[in-house]
């Protein structure tokens, strides 16, 4: 099969069995990959009634369609399962080189069910599967872990080329903000999924693989890959922003913009805190993911660590929501982050919770005002699941809950909203509340568009039209996911640029159309689980703050364009796909 | 004469240039172990490396060498496809790997692919060579 693998490898970490199974070439050009195929084998083998911590919960891990095919920017994997935070289908964002070395492993999912008696790790060599015990590492912190397997691993090359994606001690404690790290990236968007490895008792995947990707016309591959470097390299945003400042280029954008929350969405930043572009610039370095030309990731190399990732999310919701105007303590934040494994924008969003709360007077146990350096040694105690931590580290819904004032918490389906103000972003507002992961801005990247009118004109306050925005945009992220494409090659793209690769690769062409189709039918089985797994429709909403209190004369009319939304969406009013939707999308029962 | 020359201070481990000249040596095949370039990964600095001859033995010098990075092995930064080590061999056959230059006159896909100036094809006398 060309482009993809037509395999997955399913794990019973309570048997310890591994087994090899096809997957059918439909399901593939149905979901083609990543968060579609991921979700598709999860939602067709899970009810949407599970206990996410249950032994009878599963984690599929699934290539991007593209990954391992030399496109540019495909490097995306993804991780799903039902978070226990958000009660939903999550999907972490695995950046890279995991996916692509999945594909050469000869694989395009890994599926993972039951629950191990002991730590385990498991290695993927070229399709074989070994399970082995991990009580050395339990306990350790994510680098250390990678550190430690790769020492002993008695081959030092085949060391060099095996990948490893594992949790640190805050998925082992039952820490809710844990998410997994793979090498030295942080997955994004997977609230949760630490906790629910951790509760699996699976420290570690470590793989490895040899085997070729075919594409259907190589020589052809190649020239489409030249044409879209130039593509990248003719636009500004992927040209020079995103390589010299990362995404954290938004900082300005965001700021001239007037949707810079600051405080914990009290207000809004009235101007850069000393944590701005340049200065971030100036410590850190530039580093890519698997086959991607712009290479937006920066990194802080010291002597003897690397502190990988020092994008928007991190700066802006550690130095705008908690206030912290210095970028070393950002950066030693980002690097306990990754050390425990912490999702970065809940467990920022927990702690400017905390902090608001302190400022109120609700809390007393820690001096914690915003911008305070307390925010280190209650990071510490979150990791370890320790004194205050252990509140806090319970997520910023419960927290806020726990001390009666649950408006406090700026977060939807109990996952933290990033920071952008949804006020002045109703396209955002309006995707936030209807995510199927929670509030989540990279499964639906309209800042884009809303921010820099890229591919289109958007006009920022005009009801009518933001529904049918963010359904596209939505759809079109959905699909991109699948492909493993990242979302920044948005910045340089339209979706249609990247069409033609579809014939070299897989072999088949595809239209614009069909691969919105895609991310719809990805869409609608996500809601589908998430109503099955009890959601309803009150739960589309946003924080009060957000709807109530107006900043700059607006608030989000998220009770004005949600019925539109759903019309768009071919959903009744309570939110629930109808059944014509259904059978357009090839979704009805089969 | 022209020769690649590299800048691992400009390289961000895209990984782009494998992928690329593995597409180009084998018909329609992505495999980065196939390729005749490397990227070591050393601290999070990236150091490409062009597959050389082929040594049928080992040498023993096995020496580490002091860059800017910290020290590296040498092993590392050694071109031969050499038994010592796992690099540069096809997977499956084991046959040596070594860099063609792409052809003559040299066309080379990874300089071709690589986006960040890390890889560039420039022209030397011979005189500058040895
Ligand atoms: S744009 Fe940045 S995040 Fe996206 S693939 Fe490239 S380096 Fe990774
Ligand atoms: S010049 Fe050609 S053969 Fe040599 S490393 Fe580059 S792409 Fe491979
Ligand atoms: S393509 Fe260039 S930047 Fe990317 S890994 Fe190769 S040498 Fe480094």
């Amino acid at each position: 099969m060309d482009g993809w693998r037509g395999q997955l490898v399913r794990i019973n970490l309570t048997k310890g069995s591994s087994k090899i199974e096809p997957i059918s070439e439909k399901i593939l050009k149905d979901y083609l990959g990543g968060r579609g195929l991921a979700v598709r084998i999860y939602t067709q083998e899970v009810d949407g009634d599970i206990d996410p911590l249950d032994k009878k919960n599963k984690v599929v891990i699934a290539a991007g369609g593209l990954c391992g095919t030399a496109t540019p920017c495909a490097s995306i994997a993804s991780i799903v399962t039902k978070s226990p935070v958000t009660n939903t289908i999550v999907c972490g964002r695995m950046q890279g080189y995991f996916g692509t070395e999945l594909k050469f492993c000869g694989l395009d999912a890994i599926v993972i069910e039951g629950k191990a008696e002991y730590p385990v790790v498991i290695f993927i060599t070229d399709s074989s599967v070994s399970i082995r015990p991990a009580l050395q590492y339990w306990g350790r912190t994510t680098k250390e872990t990678q550190r430690l397997i790769k020492a002993e691993l008695k081959d030092r090359w085949a060391a060099r080329e095996s990948f490893i994606a594992c949790i640190g001690p805050a998925g082992e404690k039952g820490v809710s903000l844990a998410t997994l790290v793979n090498e030295d990236y942080l997955v994004t968007g997977g609230v949760g999924i630490g906790w629910v490895l951790g509760a699996k008792n699976l420290k570690a995947i470590v793989i490895k693989g040899t085997q070729d990707v075919t594409v259907s016309n190589g020589q052809k591959c190649l020239q489409a890959i030249f044409s879209l470097k130039n593509r990248f390299n003719a636009s500004p945003f992927t040209r020079e922003k995103l390589p010299k400042y990362g995404n954290a280029f938004l900082l300005d954008a965001c700021l001239k913009r007037g949707v810079l929350p600051i405080n914990n969405f009290k207000g809004i930043a009235k101007e850069l805190n000393g944590i701005d572009e340049n200065n971030i610039e100036r410590i850190t370095h530039r580093r890519a993911c698997f086959s991607c030309p712009i290479g937006c990731v920066r990194t802080v190399r010291e002597k003897d660590r690397e502190i990988v990732g020092l994008d928007y999310e991190t700066v802006a919701s550690f130095g705008y929501l908690c206030g912290i105007n210095d970028l070393d303590d950002i950066s030693e934040i980002r690097f306990l982050c990754t050390e425990f494994g912490l999702d970065i924008l809940n467990t920022a969003s927990s702690i400017a919770c905390a902090m608001e709360l302190y400022e109120e007077g609700a809390l007393k146990d820690m001096e914690l005002p915003f911008g305070g350096k307390n925010i280190i040694s209650l990071l510490k105690q979150i990791g370890k699941n320790k004194g205050l931590g252990k509140e806090v580290g319970k997520g910023g819904s419960i927290f806020a809950n726990s001390l009666n004032r649950p408006h406090i918490f700026m977060g939807v389906k109990g996952n933290a909203i990033p920071p952008f103000d949804p006020r002045g972003l109703w396209g955002l507002g309006l995707h936030m509340a209807t995510s199927n992961f929670g509030a989540y801005h990279l499964n639906g990247l309209t800042v884009i568009e809303e921010l820099f009118n890229i591919h289109e004109k958007v006009e920022p306050f005009l009801v009518e039209e933001k529904p049918e925005f963010v359904k596209k945009i939505q759809d079109m992220t959905a699909s991109l996911d699948a492909l493993g494409i990242c979302i920044n090659a948005l910045f340089a793209l339209k979706v249609n640029n990247i069409l033609p690769i579809f014939d070299f690769v897989f072999g088949y062409k595809i239209d614009i159309e069909e691969l919105l189709l895609v991310g719809e039918r990805i869409w609608n089985l996500e809601r589908f689980f998430n109503l099955k797994a009890g959601l309803c429709q009150s739960d589309d909403t946003l924080p009060k703050r957000l709807i109530e209190e107006p900043l700059n004369g607006y608030t989000c009319p998220l009770e004005e364009m949600l019925p539109i939304y759903y019309k768009e969406r071919g959903w009744d009013k309570e939110g629930k796909p109808k059944k014509e939707t259904l059978e357009r999308l090839g979704l009805c029962k089969g | 004469m022209q020769r690649i020359k590299i800048d691992p201070k400009k390289c961000t481990g895209c990984r782009q240039c494998e992928m690329a000249c593995s597409l180009n040596h084998k018909m329609d095949t992505v495999n980065p172990r196939r390729a005749r370039i490397r990227i070591y990964n050393k601290n999070g600095h990236f150091l490409p490396v062009i597959a050389g001859p082929f040594a049928d033995a080992a040498c023993n010098t096995k020496a580490m060498i002091e860059t800017e990075f910290g020290l590296v092995d040498m092993c590392i930064i050694c071109r031969a496809s050499c038994p010592h080590k796992t690099f540069f061999f096809e997977p499956d056959t084991g046959i040596p790997l070594k860099c063609d230059f792409c052809g003559t006159p040299p066309n080379p896909t990874c300089v071709k692919v690589c986006n960040t100036g890390a890889l560039e094809l420039i022209e030397v006398s011979e005189d500058e060579l040895f």
